[in-house]
């Protein structure tokens, strides 16, 4: 790399400061030690991550956080790559975007992760390059990866990455994560990072800070620069870790030495810090970078439009959501469903399990394997796999196949002033339509809202009223079979409810919204081998996780029966099930099998549907979409929400329900509706 | 009264900026002012009943305080006006800023804040002292300046100043890269507000576009 004349980025000497020492290749660097990819959300990581690590990729727990994270072996290497969720900065708030800087802590990760791969997108390079400049604070090696290079190249954008590498004094590559170009380059670069040079960003005071860390504390698993800065910007990361290595009184000391010099200044240090790293960012990006004329691409950018706007958006909407539900329904619930629950499994697979599980000494034994009310195999695995697997991974593809073409943020526009009433902005499509996958991931997913009044809204909605897919594709198997009256009964009931118990909510809850602030996705043609690797990942958690419950459950069920303990049961809920509810006793195996897991309820009353009629079909799988928060749902519930919160939104869901149910059931009845 | 000298607005609007980090020692003024002064500039200012002082405290008075509010109101607006619209280096402004806040006239005082937009904070992140054309929420000058809202899809402008309604959202708008300086084109108003800059699209709430204010361009 020889010399960037006139350098006017670094203003030194450029011999001193632009050729890369190659002393800085020892410094902090060990090639076995781990690497993790950092960068703005849809800037390619997965995409790059995947075409890294074309073996399988794994979850790693990291220690402080409750979450995991995706790990992966680069190419034939044992060098391990770690995928973070994409971030705005080094210092947002949210809990997903805290992933990348949590990874960095030591004793996060089993194998400790010491070098950074930040990936861009080569369109918006001043935004990837605060990213370096930010991160590069943590005084790790870096490689800077300008993904997405043929967008880049199409808008007639071009970066002297020479320059760049020389200015930052890290290598960086260029690739097309897409259709894998420049991987090979990545790769070897990954033997070859260095620790960037030091960009003199920060003001003088925060520098003498950054001294006094690295005298008072000098931490030897961490650069003092990178803790000091935490420190000022008070991640919370960062001063648990000081809290447990370097006890209480020296996180005292340093917090209020930040503090004091933090009340130099009326704005926040992650604010004025941001604005700092832009601003040396925008520099380099004048230095390295040239526009050419751009080749528009019309098309797609008008596709885009339309979306948005109401006018044409709506129908559009529309559109999308029935083509939606005829692939999940029609194809996943109906065709799938059938051929592998109906033909394979109840033709073949059932028969002649019975058969050769015939000769058995034990009827008790027998009957657990194979009765067809209560057995293991008929109503745990059999139904796992043969009617919730399919229709869960067609709603994936679909899900997948919204999220990857940039569908999802415009649809997050067009119900913008909706979600407003409901006390959430246009974000809280994520975990909404997630819901309709799995409860208990949309719980999980609530963390991209930003304030707590959201947060409680929306898993108070999804637990009272989105129906799961599993639930759902029993649902359509059920109501397919009835008239349509009912499907928009059901349908219409939940939708009206949702809206109904988020505008209450809104209105009774204390707390703010958050106004929207997103990003729109270019939209383009989504990627359907990644879409499907995606899906066959989810399906494939799925199964492993819920498989074993669902033979639990199903085992505690039937032995719940043969104690006697259903019949109890049964008699006790009468009053409720039966006179309130109009359902038929037995229905109580279903709520409780709806308590343990919600889809092992949904198959159950499959199961069962012959001695219902239709009305007691339509109020159960209300009460049933309403009533069940799952075991694991509620678990993931108090996690994220703490035991009081929990336990409020479950009972009111709970009392709901119940209500719900009864007032159908005598609405149904009274006006004699019959759904025949 | 007479009118006040360079030097002795220079020192009143360093016992000001003293006051704002909560010191008031002669030690410490001297240290922060802009220029040289000695026992004669402080009795000047005390005669005039500007100041008082109290052994090594000294301290503004009502009056001196009006003073040298307006003077530190017109430095820092200046430091705002030269960083986000002229564009010169941080070296540079204040160098301009110091001129500025002594020649400033007061109606084009106003043309400027209203112009910026009303700019809580100058670019070193020390509050502006409010001005009348602040507290009146004034909105024109001469429409040049207008909130990001007031854009018509299609129409496209400069951003000016952005008014931190929340530490957090202004932090959010930045690292998206939308900062004074920048170029942005309202594409949609409705449902949401929809606009892009660079190659980044956002869509925004009301409440966080009427936080923004753009010199626009005319057709």
């Amino acid at each position: 790399m020889n010399g960037c004349s006139g350098c006017s980025v670094c203003g030194k000497g450029c011999e001193a400061s632009c050729e890369i020492p190659s002393d800085l290749r020892i410094m902090g660097f060990d090639p076995a030690c781990g690497v993790v990819l950092v960068g703005n959300s849809k800037v390619g990581k997965s995409t790059l991550f995947h075409k890294l690590c074309p073996k399988k990729a794994e979850e790693e727990q990291i220690k402080s956080l409750k979450r995991k994270v995706e790990r992966g072996y680069a190419g034939r290497t044992k060098t391990l790559v770690y995928n973070t969720p994409g971030l705005l900065s080094m210092f947002s708030r949210n809990l997903e975007e805290r992933v990348a800087r949590d990874v960095l802590l030591p004793g996060a990760l089993a194998d400790r992760a010491r070098r950074i791969v930040i990936v861009a997108d080569s369109k918006n390079l001043m935004r990837a390059l605060s990213l370096v400049l930010q991160f590069s604070e943590y005084e790790l090696p870096m490689l800077l990866v300008l993904n997405m290079m043929d967008e880049a190249r199409g808008k007639g954008i071009h970066i002297n990455r020479e320059k760049l590498s020389a200015i930052l004094g890290i290598p960086v590559c260029e690739t097309v994560a897409r259709r894998g170009e420049g991987i090979g380059e990545v790769l070897y670069s990954l033997d070859s990072m260095y620790r960037p040079h030091a960009q003199g960003v920060q003001p003088d005071d925060v520098e003498t800070f950054i001294d006094a860390v690295r005298i008072l504390v000098n931490p030897q698993h961490i650069s003092p620069r990178g803790m000091a800065i935490q420190i000022l910007a008070h991640d919370p990361g960062m001063i648990r870790y000081i809290r447990t290595t370097f006890g209480k009184e020296v996180l005292q000391t340093l917090t209020a030495m930040a503090d004091q010099l933090n009340t130099n200044y009326s704005e926040p240090f992650a604010l004025r810090s941001v604005r700092l790293y832009n601003k040396k960012a925008e520099e380099i990006v004048k230095v390295v970078q040239t526009r050419g004329v751009p080749e528009y691409r019309r098309f797609s950018a008008k596709i885009g439009q339309l979306c948005m706007t109401p006018l044409t958006g709506v129908p559009i909407a529309a559109c999308v959501l029935y083509m939606m539900y005829r692939f999940v329904g029609t194809l996943g619930a109906e065709f799938l469903v059938d051929l592998i629950n109906v033909k394979i499994f109840g033709d073949h697979l059932i028969p002649w399990l019975t058969a050769f599980l015939s000769p058995l000494p034990y009827d008790l034994l027998k009957d657990m394997l194979i009765d067809p009310d209560f057995g293991i195999f008929p109503t745990g695995i059999f139904l796992a796999l043969g009617l919730v697997t399919p229709v869960l991974f067609c709603f994936y593809i679909a899900f997948g196949i919204l999220e990857d073409s940039g569908y999802l943020s415009r649809l997050a526009i067009l119900l913008d002033r909706v979600f407003q009433k409901l006390g959430f902005n246009g974000k809280g499509i994520i975990p909404l339509t997630m819901g309709f996958s799995c409860v208990t991931m949309a719980i999980l997913t609530t963390r991209v809202l930003d304030t707590e009044k959201e947060k409680n809204i929306m898993c108070f909605l999804l637990l009272l009223g989105l129906p799961c897919a599993p639930l759902l594709a029993v649902m359509l198997v059920i109501l397919g079979s009835m008239p349509v009256t009912a499907t928009i009964t059901v349908f219409g009931l939940i939708f009206f409810q949702l809206l109904v118990a988020g505008y209450v909510s809104n209105k009774v809850l204390f707390g703010v919204r958050s106004p929207l602030i997103m990003e729109i996705q270019p939209i383009r043609f989504p990627r359907m081998s990644q879409v499907l690797r995606e899906s066959t990942t989810k399906t494939y958690h799925f199964i492993k996780e819920a498989l074993p419950v669902f033979v639990v459950a199903s085992m505690m069920v039937f032995l719940f029966e043969r104690l006697g303990g259903l019949e109890y049961l049964e008699r006790m809920m009468r009053p409720i099930v039966c006179s309130f509810m109009g359902l038929p006793e037995k229905s109580v195996q279903v709520f409780l099998k709806t308590l343990i897991r919600r889809e092992n309820g949904a198959t159950e009353i499959q199961h069962l549907r012959g001695i219902y009629d239709h009305v007691q079909l339509v109020v159960n799988l209300l009460v049933m979409t309403f009533l069940s928060p799952c075991i694991n749902a509620t678990l993931v519930l108090i996690k994220e929400r703490g035991f009081k919160t929990a336990a409020s939104i479950i009972i009111s869901v709970m009392i709901y329900a119940l209500f719900i149910g009864g007032v159908i059931n005598h609405a149904c009845r009274f006006f004699g509706i019959t759904f025949t | 009264m007479n009118p006040i000298s360079e030097t002795h607005e220079e020192i009143l609007e360093s016992l000001w900026k003293a006051g704002e980090r909560g010191e008031h020692g002669l030690a410490e003024v001297r240290s922060s002012c802009a220029v040289e002064f000695g026992e004669n500039d402080l009795k000047a200012l005390l005669s005039n009943h500007l100041v008082s002082r109290q052994g090594d405290t000294v301290l503004l008075t009502e009056e001196g305080r009006i003073h040298a509010e307006k003077i530190v109101r017109r430095h820092r607006i200046a430091e705002v006006l030269v960083t986000s619209i002229l564009k010169h280096k941080s070296g540079e402004m204040e160098r301009i800023a110091c001129e500025v806040e002594h020649n400033l006239q007061p109606e084009v005082e106003e043309a400027i804040c209203t112009l910026l937009g009303h700019p809580e904070f100058c670019p070193d992140g020390k509050p502006i002292p409010r001005g009348a054309c602040c507290r009146k929420r004034v909105r024109e000058v001469s429409q040049a300046v207008v909130g990001l809202d007031k854009l018509n899809p299609g129409e496209s402008g400069k951003v000016t100043y952005i008014k931190p309604a929340s530490h957090a959202i202004l932090e959010q708008l930045i690292s998206f890269g939308l900062s004074p300086g920048v170029i942005v084109t309202m594409t949609q108003n409705k449902p949401v507000y929809c606009v892009k800059f660079e190659e980044t699209e956002l869509a925004l709430d009301r409440e966080v576009v009427r936080n923004i204010f753009v010199w626009k361009f005319e057709e």
